[in-house]
């Protein structure tokens, strides 16, 4: 995974213009039905969309499905991606209605497991302890969001994205974008208070 | 420098609570950036809100994809292997934006050519109606001319004959031996005697006003 931390603005600026690049290049290659060109991007998008649809479906057999659903949209209608947007902004608005329509048929429960296996990451025991029980309220109180809101929350603070790229994504005016966003955080943080409050 | 609680309806603070998010995340433009920067430095309540969306972000990152790359992938590329060769549109060779506009135009002007000319193609058999069957014996054509031909005259003879004098038969051999004959548009007026003076002829008589002499 990409970690952005300490580095500075400008050589990741430089970064996500290449891996742009890459991207417009592979994609060119698939709309001639270039399998080992889609492969490549498959997995360099995996991981990614792996983790939106984590976030916004809560169903380890909804994201699977979603994200090859998303996918095969990419492999199928290449040639309608139009050079407008960034390639990414392509592939997770497809990935963002994927989910919306995955979510109208399942119900909103989190399924067991699934905030504790997002949540895991190696360190001491009592650090863990802590960050695993922080991790694991943080993503059940986005999961008590609407899918609007917490697409939106997870497109900033979990995919670094800039508020007109979101926008583009969930097509809506970026001032929708703000507001959702503003709205948003303040509902987490109101979920987060009263989780804290229900702890012994 | 010491940071003052600001009233939470300045349009500066509302302004720097709205693009906090993405002063967060790194992606604001310069000038955005700069005076988010500035309006923290100097207000304690941003500066709480940016540590607690800082620490939201250090736990969105922590968040590991739980994904199995290559089982999906095998997944997938079944799926796409199962995919009739139609399933995968022909890449679209990009065009020009006139070209979209008249598209619909230029089809619709060769369909209209292509409608006139089955039109004028088909027209004339349309106006004999008649039902025919593949059996049926061809529509009757009325003879304006008889021939006898010599008895010892070949195929080629009455071929050449026939073809230089620009007539058919039509019928025939009849009892006598006359074959009756139709003169075409193209014979000319002197169609019966050219075909007189042909070898292997006995004689043309003509049979209606139209024949040729």
């Amino acid at each position: 995974m990409l970690r952005r931390f300490g580095s500075g603005k400008k050589a990741s600026t430089s970064f996500r213009r290449s891996a742009e690049e890459g991207d417009v290049a592979l994609l060119s290659r698939v709309v001639a039905g270039d399998l080992q060109a889609f492969e490549a991007l498959y997995r360099i998008y995996h991981p990614r969309l792996d983790r939106f649809l984590s976030l916004m479906t809560a169903r380890r057999t909804v994201v699977e499905e979603a994200l090859n659903d998303t996918m095969l949209v990419v492999w199928r209608r290449s040639e309608t991606y139009n050079r407008q947007s960034k390639v990414s902004t392509w592939i997770f608005a497809i990935a963002y209605r994927t989910a919306l329509k995955a979510l109208r048929g399942v119900d909103d429960s989190v399924e067991p497991g699934m905030a504790d296996e997002l949540a895991s990451e190696e360190s001491g025991p009592e650090q863990q302890l802590i960050a695993d029980q922080t991790r694991s309220a943080v993503l059940s109180a986005l999961k008590a969001l609407s899918p609007e809101q917490r697409s939106v929350l997870v497109l900033t603070y979990f995919h670094d994205l800039p508020y007109a790229e979101i926008a583009r994504i969930v097509d809506c005016p970026v001032d929708t974008v703000k507001t959702r966003v503003f709205h948003g955080r303040r509902r987490l943080r109101a979920l987060l208070q009263d989780d804290a409050g229900d702890r012994p | 420098m010491k940071a003052r609680i600001f009233p939470i309806d300045t349009a500066e603070h509302r302004a720097a609570q709205e693009l906090m998010p993405w002063f967060v995340n790194r992606t604001l433009d310069a000038d955005e950036a700069s005076s988010v920067a500035r309006h923290i430095a100097e207000c304690a309540r941003c500066q709480k809100d940016a540590a607690e969306q800082n620490a939201l972000r250090a736990v969105a990152f922590a968040a590991e994809s739980g994904g199995d790359v290559d089982r999906d992938w095998a997944v997938l590329r079944s799926r796409i292997g199962a995919m009739p060769p139609s399933a995968k549109p022909a890449p679209e060779i990009s065009k020009p934006r006139w070209w979209k506009q008249w598209l619909p135009i230029t089809v619709a002007v060769q369909a209209a050519i292509m409608l006139s000319l089955v039109l004028v193609l088909v027209g004339g058999p349309l106006r004999d109606q008649r039902y025919r069957a593949l059996g049926s014996p061809p529509a009757a054509v009325e003879p304006n001319a008889v021939a006898v031909f010599r008895s010892d005259a070949t195929n080629q003879q009455m071929r050449d004959a026939l073809h230089a004098a620009g007539a058919s038969i039509v019928g025939g051999p009849t009892v006598t031996n006359a074959y009756l004959l139709r003169f075409n548009a193209t014979a000319g007026p002197d169609g019966l005697a050219r075909l007189r003076v042909q070898p292997g002829v006995v004689s043309v008589e003509a049979l209606q006003g139209d024949a040729p002499r």
